[in-house]
């Protein structure tokens, strides 16, 4: 009885069941979708090894310190290397460290750098913990001879390079 | 008579208005999650940002003197696809439009979609040329003069 008189009330339950069913299937489509087309391309890794290098290419040739490091002259990394020294001082998502070394791992010259100095100390963080938004680290160390006052010198370059640069969406108005 | 009938037509009137409202608000669903699908699977946004930062870093690594070319037929392609009025022009007027090389700021924006762009800055201090030439994109690395 309760049933047969009851049959419009049947149909609003049973809208409210579609309208959930929609709701279900709408926010799994967008979750999907999400997932998938906000897929972060991540470049960190990528650009700190390029940094590394350009850096690393700059200051050693055919395994010889450049002379600028070594005579204590004031060696513009920035001009020497190509790189821009206003993007390095403003835009704090780069980092890049020079130090040469004896054998014994004792500081010989630098270290040297350009950009936050910050950008390190996260990256020794992220050693210990998993951080996603932390910077993305690359070092690379290289035996390598200059020419000092006794004579040539066997020393250790330890280039290192930061980044936690990750671009940004522009909207229309800004596109120039 | 007239209002007679209407009285008696209540139940009948508030079926169909329920019904109407049920129809328009599925039909407002299922625009809103199409155009919401259609959109995100143009795949215009992951497109933008992967060649805003593969011209980047490419910058990034390129020395003076060098000459590197983007072949960008499938990003051409989606430009004609998203945008009807393009469809007549050529693949450097729309490339000329795509990429743009902000000296300045040392920045690579890429658009393909109507709504925005993607930016991505290089740390190079080398001077940047970028310029649409036979349908590819040409980037020309120069000393710096300034």
């Amino acid at each position: 009885m309760l049933f047969r008189y009851n049959k419009r009330g049947g149909e609003k339950i049973l809208s409210i069941w579609w309208f959930l069913v929609l709701a279900i299937v709408g926010a799994s489509i967008v979750v999907g979708v999400l997932m998938v087309y906000s897929a972060d391309v991540d470049t960190r890794e990528l650009e700190s090894a390029i940094l590394v290098e350009r850096v690393s290419d700059c200051i050693v040739q055919d395994g010889i310190l450049n002379s600028g490091l070594v005579n204590g002259e004031k060696f513009d990394f920035f001009a020497e290397c190509g790189l821009d020294k206003e993007f390095f001082e403003q835009s704090e998502r780069l980092y890049f460290e020079v130090s040469v070394k004896n054998l014994s791992a004792s500081i010989l010259f630098g270290p040297f750098g350009g950009g936050p100095a910050a950008l390190k100390k996260d990256c020794l963080v992220t050693q210990k913990i998993l951080a996603k938004a932390y910077p993305k680290c690359v070092s690379k160390s290289e035996i390598i001879n200059y020419r000092g006052a006794n004579g040539r010198v066997v020393a250790i370059v330890e280039v290192f390079a930061a980044s936690n640069q990750r671009g940004e969406e522009v909207f229309v108005a800004n596109v120039r | 008579m007239g209002k007679m009938r209407v009285l008696g037509n209540k139940r009948g009137d508030s079926l169909i208005y329920e019904t109407v409202i049920f129809i328009v608000l599925n039909i407002i669903f299922f625009t809103i999650m199409f155009l919401f699908v259609g959109r995100a699977t143009s795949g215009a946004g992951f497109l933008e940002q992967t060649y805003a930062k593969q011209i980047a870093l490419t910058i990034d690594q390129a020395r003076p003197g060098m000459t590197i070319i983007f072949s960008m037929q499938d990003a051409v392609n989606l430009v004609k696809k998203l945008d009807k009025s393009k469809e007549g022009w050529t693949n450097n007027k729309i490339l000329a439009e795509a990429v743009k090389i902000n000296q300045q700021e040392n920045k690579v924006i890429v658009k393909i979609g109507s709504r925005g762009g993607y930016s991505f800055r290089y740390f190079s201090g080398y001077e940047i040329n970028g310029t649409a030439e036979e349908g590819q994109f040409y980037i020309r690395v120069k000393e710096a003069t300034g």
